[in-house]
């Protein structure tokens, strides 16, 4: 119609031959062209981000609307991680659930005892907490159902199954770490222990060494005092009633030259010649940075309730992975 | 033949002065247009610009100028600009599906996939069809790695016989590194016009990404041999002759 400045349809300007309007486009200069060329095979990071953003949850977690299933059905499988969900039609999601807590467990117990095993073991209880939670959290709607239901099935987690589970399991496998490097042993070491195993001869243990002193040189000036107490790792050489020869770095039990070596090689000056009493066991302490100047027999003699723990294996480096070994006697 | 006895051409000029004005100045944009559109065809997007910048300065009701510029805008590298342009040609003329198209492009080439997606989307909604729309969506499809970009040229093909889009829908592949799907188009485009010197040496373009130096010698002698003058062919042969094979380069050296 005519007196119309845009078409009614589509909305052009219907006068646009009239219009003062510059038709030369802006242009780039070289420079920017030159800069922008590489810059194009830079990946836009933003658009990448957001793609991701927003494709993982429609992928991954489809959107969650739990059907009406038994309520007991599915909190009896909270008890392995993304078994619920499994349950309740969302595999792929119980399978994520799942397999992250496969992933902290198997590596946190590999490297159990050291910081980043700590930590793995630490997030493989927070993926079974967070799969339970997510099963909670999308089942109740009130803020209030919300956290009390957390609160009592994170309590129920922890201590109906972590704190017992942790509880038992330390009573027969606890790992110990090395802080201070021994011969042999180093700082950092790994040792598995069992804290309820039977001392016998042969077994490496930790033990409190019996408490000693030993002072050096004159008195005044120069005089140096040496206290021996702690605890030590070493192996059990001789048990009670058996009677102990140790001359030239050769050790003898009941006559007979020992099956078993300590940790460490045995210094050429120490002599011993004694029976071990009941209740006691003959341990060198090898081991120990002073081992030079040590007491014998006060500080050999070991009873047994100074032994807290038998050492089953050492788990970390997995270069020294496996029983302490003695070292070979030089022929 | 008396009903073409009152047909008026001498005297509608004389009683209608103004109408007459307006007629040439669209004659002689379409002039214009015509060049531009010769200059896109071998290859010269630069002119191809100022062409359709000379017809718009003629007569701005010209919408393909419009979408024309934006597209050169594109092939020139110079994305930015493109969106900008489009922007402006959009506000004059909102609901149009080849601006739309081109904004698209222009937006996907600045690595903005999100909104030339919507973009093309809104294009292919509105009245009509064109091959252009079609290669737009399916770059867009290229570039967010979607198995589907192939039937969106393919449609484009059907679209238009002509030998432009299938070249076009090459330099698209070339652009997206992908020459070996490049070739294919750009061998039809060959199909469609094989006296066009710019198809040629599309192909050559294509054969040589895909280091088939030989194929892309025999490609470029055809283009020179159809223009002989054609200045971004010869440049390539110079390239293509200094591109020498490894073990030519060994034999050099023994040789020595």
């Amino acid at each position: 119609m005519p007196g119309l400045a845009s078409c009614g349809r589509c909305g052009s300007n219907l006068n646009a031959q009239g219009l003062k309007l510059d038709v030369n486009p802006p242009r780039a200069a070289k420079w920017k062209k030159r800069i922008r060329r590489p810059m194009r095979s830079i990946p836009n990071f933003r658009e990448g981000f957001r793609r991701f953003r927003e494709c993982l949850p429609t992928t991954l977690f489809p959107d969650f609307s739990l059907p009406e299933l038994p309520r007991w059905q599915v909190f009896v499988r909270m008890i392995v991680p993304g078994w619920a969900q499994w349950y309740c039609g969302f595999p792929v999601r119980g399978g994520i659930y799942l397999g992250a807590y496969l992933f902290c467990l198997i590596v946190g117990i590999f490297l159990l005892g050291t910081g980043l095993g700590n930590l793995l073991m630490g997030l493989a209880v927070a993926c079974h907490a967070s799969s339970a939670l997510d099963i909670i959290l999308s089942r109740e709607y009130g803020i209030r159902a919300r956290l009390f239901s957390s609160m009592i099935i994170l309590a129920l987690l922890f201590w109906g199954l972590y704190i017992p589970l942790w509880t038992f399991t330390t009573r027969y496998f606890q790992p110990m770490t090395i802080r201070m490097s021994m011969a042999g042993i180093h700082a950092g070491d790994v040792l598995i222990v069992n804290p309820r195993g039977s001392a016998a001869v042969g077994e490496s243990v930790i033990y409190e060494i019996p408490p000693a002193e030993t002072t050096m040189a004159n008195a005044g000036h120069g005089q140096r005092r040496y206290v021996w107490r702690g605890q030590r790792v070493d192996r059990i050489l001789a048990g009670p009633g058996q009677h102990v020869i140790l001359k030239n770095g050769k050790l003898a039990i009941d006559g007979k030259s020992s099956r078993f070596l300590p940790l460490a090689p045995i210094h050429s000056d120490w002599t011993l010649d004694v029976t071990v009493g009941p209740g006691q066991w003959l341990i060198l302490p090898t081991t120990d940075p002073f081992s030079a100047m040590v007491p014998l027999p006060a500080v050999c003699l070991v009873p047994t309730r100074s032994i807290t723990a038998v050492v089953l294996f050492r788990s970390y480096p997995y270069s020294r992975f496996g029983r302490l070994s003695s070292p070979v006697p030089s022929p | 033949m008396a009903r073409f006895d009152k047909l008026e051409f001498e005297q509608f000029d004389k009683q209608h002065p103004k109408a007459a004005e307006t007629h040439r100045a669209v004659t002689d944009a379409q002039t214009w247009m015509r060049r531009a559109d010769d200059f896109r065809r071998s290859g010269t997007y630069e002119g191809a610009l100022q062409m359709y910048s000379r017809a718009l300065e003629e007569d701005k009701t010209l919408i393909e100028c419009w979408a024309g510029q934006v597209q050169m805008l594109v092939q020139l590298e110079e994305f930015p600009e493109a969106e900008l342009w489009s922007r402006k040609a959009l506000e004059l003329y909102p609901g149009n599906g080849e601006l739309l198209a081109a904004r698209a492009q222009a937006l996907c080439r600045d690595k903005k996939p999100r909104d030339a997606q919507a973009t093309v989307d809104q294009s292919l909604q509105q009245a009509g069809e064109s091959s252009f729309r079609w290669m737009v969506r399916g770059e867009i499809l290229l570039m967010q790695r979607q198995s589907t970009h192939k039937h969106c040229f393919d449609r484009a093909m059907q679209c238009d016989h002509d030998w432009l889009p299938p070249a076009e829908s090459a330099l698209i592949y070339r652009y997206y590194n992908q020459p070996s799907n490049g070739l294919s188009y750009a061998r039809l485009a060959t199909e469609r016009n094989p006296t066009v010197p710019y198809a040629w040496y599309v192909v050559a373009r294509c054969q040589r990404d895909l280091g088939m130096i030989q194929p892309a010698r025999r490609s470029l002698s055809t283009c020179l041999d159809l223009k002989p003058d054609f200045r971004d062919a010869q440049n390539l042969q110079v390239a293509l002759d200094s591109e020498v094979p490894l073990w030519r380069q060994i034999r050099r050296l023994w040789s020595r």
